[in-house]
């Protein structure tokens, strides 16, 4: 019982901070149509920034914090603004292996910035258990669940309520109409990057307190793309549930399955449920279906 | 219809666009439209007409076109180089043909993207009441999804959207496109309303000749993207050219096939 | 005599099914031979270490021809050539210990990828675009899962030893034989695949790609068509797998993970998607450039001091490697073939501009 309370905790929190990045992507793609398969890079980008502040420069956190996320918002200006732009009308094999190769820069830029080794952040919630439901649970679980939670909660009110959050929605639908409305498309390219910059970063922070801060991180962020897809890549309660899923799915697979077979199974879990969702819905379970003329 | 003698509305000057470097749409046209003035602008199939209505409203370069010579002044001020988006903003607002509806965002979704050319949704309410009076349908449709509408009702919807987003001047690129007769008619006499209590410019492109002269007071003939004949439009349905090459009259006489020579009558515009 | 040396039109309709069109006049087919030539005599004044890279680079033509008529002819994109690549080369290793001669193991093993490659192909039938991507990258980690885990086949994570491959009795070894051996079957794929681009299938694959509802209505078989489109891909992929593994006699899952199947999208689109002179461009040209690379970062080491070190160098050259794939595809997203054809066209057209 303890096991499974301890894998359903950490299962939520890890789906958590799979949503948040995969809310990032969505992001991008609802606004630009681009999906960034450099995602993953962002994030452990976000996590090296905020380690820079905070460790290397001392900063006490509450100030890393913005500075870091202020960081990330200029760099997805920067990407959308040098790499994207220039790139509006090519098509979409093109604009993939873009951010395919941009996510290869990213990743070896910070290798060759801070090197291979793994490095130790100073943990931002105090570490220790506490006692849920007859189970000795790890606070930093909790304390990522809450922050992620949050976060994803300012998010969807922006997206929905403000209207830089209409203007995006409108722009990914008909760009040429939401033109024509007044709307500034480039503005809000630029934008949607930075903003999911920013949540990339957030979600690379989170995930910082829970497994460390090395070069595999990206790696890791790769299994946010089945969440997205599972949940609908325009439907951000589907993204959440999705990421919910997988991390649940990935945590009791860990658990469960793995000390059978001696491993593995937990990273490939997320792409074979990837699979099913395709063969099966492939616009996931809350996504609208493209509509397509010849 | 006070027509102010001053300074036009939109001013367009010797105005040439071409396409992918190649196709010449638009072979120097120049018209102008006064304050308050209803200005049509008729013609066939590929005169012209859309493109330079896309490029009034700087949607050309989405469809890989450029001015390459000549200008347009709006308000005084020089439009060609600036963004769609600017240009709406400054009060020049087009509806594409087709409608300017987002089809996957409500009804209420899309009438709430006029908050980018108000500046917010102040007041945004009374005008709506204005115009859900005359077009009720937008009141119990109000939360579908606007693809769901039909041709009419989108037509309707696009026109509520650029009416809230208070423009000086409305530019609509054949509104009567697909529509059935009776809605047009019934649609076009709504417009003259709305015309009315919004104080709208209009700029009217039109295949539908007879409804376009009813409603405006003057207007441009466009073929093979030059302006052939303009005149205000009492002259224009009287002339016999326009009379019998957009609407249909043809002055009674039966012509037979035999007689070739009527097919190949040029039009002569300038006598 | 001119006009029969230097026209560009056709007259008989075996020129109009030319595999190679251009032909028909004198100059191309004395650069034709002189090329063909060169190719033979290429490596002979060659250090080892370039015969081997160049042999890699010939491995990387297969498996590019491969990946292209999947996602350039076809437009069916994927990440899972990789995969592919390691299925080749995993029967090779397996039938490798029963003493067969190479010109069974290697149709064997780029059959075997072939049924894989169908069983993929189901998937694709209803996706496309994007999510035909990450269905790919699906089958990649599933295929990378299964071999890691089946230890017994493949020797798991660790790898396997992969005999030498015979034929008639005699051992191919050495990278000189190498060298003609794939050279000779490089040359057969690219001759099939060229030939295939104008035909039938190939018309199909091109139509499907550009309109795959119009090309249905018109009466092609859309499930016939993806079909065939991933299993030639996946048989090259797999051809090429098997050479490597002949090559590098030893293989391991890391040799065929999602970086190589990443890079042979790069070969192909900064060689030019659709076209077979593309794909040989793009593959010598991304076997090649960590060399160059290499060299320039050497060169320049002695300007920054912190690019000698064994790993930042590592780093370094990938910073590179990604920052050369988005260049291309910003100013040049038609790739090398397109630079070559207008290179020709240039000089072809000479004085005149169009």
């Amino acid at each position: 019982m303890e096991i499974l309370v301890q894998l359903l905790l950490s299962g939520v929190s890890q789906g958590m901070g799979y949503a948040l990045g995969g809310l990032g992507f969505v992001l991008i793609y609802k606004s630009t149509g681009v999906f960034n398969f450099s995602h993953g890079q962002l994030i452990m980008v976000g996590g090296y920034f905020f380690y820079l502040f905070q460790v290397q420069l001392g900063l006490p956190p509450w100030w890393a914090l913005p500075v870091a996320l202020a960081s990330m918002f200029a760099l997805g200006m920067a990407i959308e603004r040098l790499c994207l732009r220039p790139m509006v009308g090519e098509p979409t094999i093109a604009i993939i292996m873009l951010t395919i190769g941009l996510g290869g820069l990213l990743r070896n830029l910070v290798g060759l910035i801070w090197g291979t080794q793994p490095q130790a952040p100073v943990p931002l919630f105090e570490p220790g258990f506490f006692s849920f439901a007859g189970a000795q649970l790890p606070r930093v679980y909790a304390w990522t669940l809450a922050a992620a939670t949050l976060a994803i909660l300012a998010f969807i009110l922006f997206f929905q309520k403000s209207a830089q959050g209409m203007a995006m929605r409108a722009v990914a639908f008909d760009q040429d109409k939401a033109s024509l409305s007044g709307i500034s498309v480039p503005r809000v390219f630029a934008l949607s990057w930075a903003a999911a910059s920013v949540m990339a970063g957030v979600s690379g922070i989170l995930m910082m307190q829970l497994m460390g801060l090395d070069l595999s991180m990206d790696s890791r962020g790769l299994s946010a793309f089945p969440a997205a897809i599972l949940g609908g890549i325009d439907s951000i309660g589907g993204v959440i549930l999705g990421g919910l899923i997988i991390g649940i799915v990935e945590a009791f697979t860990g658990g469960y399955l793995d000390p059978y077979i001696g491993g593995g199974a937990k990273e490939v879990v997320g792409f074979v449920v990837l699979l099913l969702i395709l063969m099966v819905r492939p616009y996931g379970l809350f996504g609208t279906p493209e509509i397509r003329k010849v | 219809m006070a027509i102010h003698l001053l300074k036009p509305l939109l001013e367009v000057s010797n105005l040439e666009v071409v396409y992918h470097d190649v196709v010449f749409a638009v072979k120097g046209i120049s018209l102008s439209v006064a304050r308050g003035q209803v200005v049509t602008l008729f013609g066939p199939n590929g005169a012209g007409k859309t493109s330079l209505v896309r490029a009034i409203s700087g949607m050309l370069r989405s469809v890989e076109g450029e001015i390459k010579a000549g200008s347009i002044v709006f308000d005084g001020k020089p439009i060609s180089a600036r963004a769609p988006d600017q240009i709406a903003r400054l009060g020049l607002y087009q509806i594409p043909e087709g409608g300017s509806v987002i089809k996957e965002l409500t009804v209420r979704e899309n009438l709430q993207l006029s908050r980018f050319c108000r500046g917010s949704l102040k007041g945004i309410a009374d005008d709506y009441a204005l115009i859900a009076d005359r077009f009720p349908i937008l009141k119990t449709r109000e939360n579908q999804l606007g693809g769901y509408l039909s041709g009419g009702e989108q037509q309707i919807l696009s026109l509520a959207k650029a009416l809230l987003a208070r423009p000086q001047l409305l530019v609509l690129d054949e509104p009567s496109l697909g529509l059935a007769p009776m809605l047009v008619a019934e649609n076009f006499e709504k417009l003259q309303d709305l015309k009315r209590d919004f104080d709208v410019t209009i700029l009217l492109i039109e295949q539908n000749a007879r409804v376009a002269l009813d409603i405006a007071s003057y207007g441009y003939v466009m073929e093979g993207g030059r302006v052939v004949y303009d005149g205000a439009s009492d002259a224009l349905r009287q002339n016999r050219e326009i009379q019998e090459f957009y609407l249909g009259l043809s002055g009674g006489e039966k012509k037979s096939y035999r007689d070739v020579k009527h097919y190949k009558r040029r039009k002569r515009w300038l006598s | 005599m001119a006009m029969k040396f230097f026209r560009n039109y056709r007259v008989s309709y075996r020129e109009d099914r030319a595999i190679f069109p251009t032909l028909i006049n004198f100059w191309p087919r004395f650069w034709f031979v002189v090329i063909a030539l060169a190719l033979l005599l290429l490596p002979l004044p060659l250090q080892q270490y370039w015969i081997y890279t160049i042999n890699l680079g010939l491995i990387a033509v297969i498996g590019a021809l491969g990946l292209n008529l999947l996602t350039g002819y076809s437009g069916q994109i994927s990440i899972a050539h990789a995969s592919f690549l390691a299925l080749g080369a995993y029967t090779t290793a397996y039938l490798g210990r029963f003493g067969l001669p190479l010109y069974l193991v290697i149709p064997a093993a780029g059959a075997i990828a072939a049924l894989v490659g169908g069983i993929v192909a189901v998937p694709a039938l209803r996706l496309r675009g994007l999510y035909l991507a990450l269905a790919t990258l699906a089958f990649y980690a599933i295929i990378d899962f299964a071999i890691r885990k089946a230890d017994f086949l493949t020797g798991g994570a660790a790898g396997t030893s992969v005999a030498a491959p015979t034929m008639f009795g005699k051992t191919v070894a050495g990278d000189l034989s190498f060298y003609y051996l794939t050279l000779g079957i490089a040359a057969i794929c690219t001759f099939f695949v060229k030939n295939l681009e104008r035909g039938k299938v190939g018309r199909a694959m091109m139509a499907v790609r550009d309109s795959d509802i119009a090309a249905e209505m018109a009466g092609i078989s859309l499930f016939w068509t993806k079909l065939t489109a991933f299993g030639i891909s996946s048989f090259l992929g797999g051809i090429a797998g098997s050479l490597l593994a002949y090559y590098l006699q030893f293989i391991n899952p890391d040799n065929f993970g999602l970086a190589v199947s990443i890079s042979y999208v790069a070969m192909i689109i900064v060689g030019g998607l659709g076209t077979v002179i593309g794909s040989v461009f793009g593959a010598i040209f991304m076997v090649f450039l960590p060399e160059v690379v290499r060299v320039v970062l050497h060169a320049s080491s002695s300007v920054i001091p912190k690019l000698d070190v064994a790993a930042s160098g590592a780093f370094a050259e990938g910073a590179i490697y990604g920052l050369v794939i988005i260049l291309f595809l910003m100013f040049k997203p038609e790739g090398l073939a397109r630079l070559w054809r207008d290179l020709l066209i240039y000089f072809r057209s000479w004085p005149f501009t169009y």
